[in-house]
């Protein structure tokens, strides 16, 4: 009985350095967990930078922890995520700004503290990071431009639904679709913009203020995942959307 | 690009050099290329 005793207490000495081990491993910059912070968590294009994100983690024996802001313009929500990933040491953070200026402060304090961030999808207002992986987000406007030009077959008038002030990504799509059009489409006019915000609804809200106002239109540009599905959504909702005329495009990215 | 975000970091972890700006490409995608294998694993698409 005290043999039994005495390897059960034993077992219970291995069980408690294995803790230690664990807690000393958890504590030392030696994690294995990796933060992605995306601008924002509702949006289907956030799932497929999720899918690629995990997939990279497995591979490479990290953990991921998977966490931002509901809405892409809650910003403040945005900084405390990346506060809260700091504070539990994290091996490195790959964020997608959802304020190129806002997040700068947050970006900074994790380059003076040594852990490792990689910017994805948006640029930042500063160059204190380990590297930008991203689109060429004005390329994606310039060649959402040249479909409408060749659909059009050079001559309309067409709307633009924005995203939102301060998103890096979307405003370089809207600037490369807005610049090509005066450029190469002297045919095609750009009657009307407006931001459709961070939902699908102000998106939809957005777009029927514009079909509103101008009655006559040819085409409409959307320059992400919320802005085009409340475009579609107000095209049908008033019968304006010529499938055939209007045929859906979307520049993607990994 | 949450693949190459991770992959990056790692690479950077690991002591590697990593390069300032990665581009990581633009597709265009119409209705008609929807059924490509390509444009279904960039956009994941099942």
């Amino acid at each position: 009985m005290k043999k039994i005793a005495g390897i059960v207490a034993l077992v219970v000495v291995a069980a408690i350095f294995v803790i230690i081990g664990v807690v000393r491993k958890g504590s030392g910059g030696e994690d294995r967990r990796i933060a992605v912070i995306p601008k924002g968590t509702s949006s289907v294009f956030w799932e497929s930078v999720r899918a690629g994100a995990e997939e990279a983690g497995k591979e490479l024996g990290y953990e991921i922890s998977w966490n931002g802001p509901e809405l892409e313009s809650d910003r403040e929500r945005q900084i405390q995520i990346v506060e809260d990933f700091i504070a539990l040491k994290v091996a490195g953070v790959v964020l997608a700004p959802n304020g190129s200026t806002a997040l700068v402060p947050k970006v900074e304090e994790m380059f003076v503290k040594n852990i490792p961030c990689v910017i994805i999808d948006s640029e930042i207002d500063t160059d204190k990071y380990v590297s930008f992986a991203a689109t060429n987000n004005y390329q994606g406007g310039v060649i959402a431009a040249r479909r409408m030009g060749k659909i059009l077959d050079g001559e309309g008038r067409v709307i633009v639904v924005k995203f939102m002030p301060g998103s890096g990504s979307t405003t370089n799509r809207e600037n490369g679709f807005i610049d090509t059009i005066e450029k190469e489409f002297g045919g095609i006019e750009i009657v009307d913009t407006k931001y459709g915000m961070a939902t699908v609804e102000t998106a939809l809200q957005a777009a029927e203020d514009l079909l509103t106002k101008h009655a006559e239109l040819d085409g409409l540009y959307a320059c992400n995942a919320g802005t085009s599905v409340g475009s579609a959504q107000a095209l049908q909702s008033q019968g304006r959307s010529r499938r055939n005329a209007h045929r859906q495009a979307q520049v993607g990215s990994h | 690009m949450g693949y190459i975000g991770v992959k990056t970091l790692v690479d950077k972890i690991d002591g590697k050099d990593v390069p300032k700006l990665i581009d990581t490409g633009v597709e265009l995608v119409t209705v008609e290329r929807l059924e490509e294998p390509k444009i279904k694993a960039l956009l994941n698409l099942q």
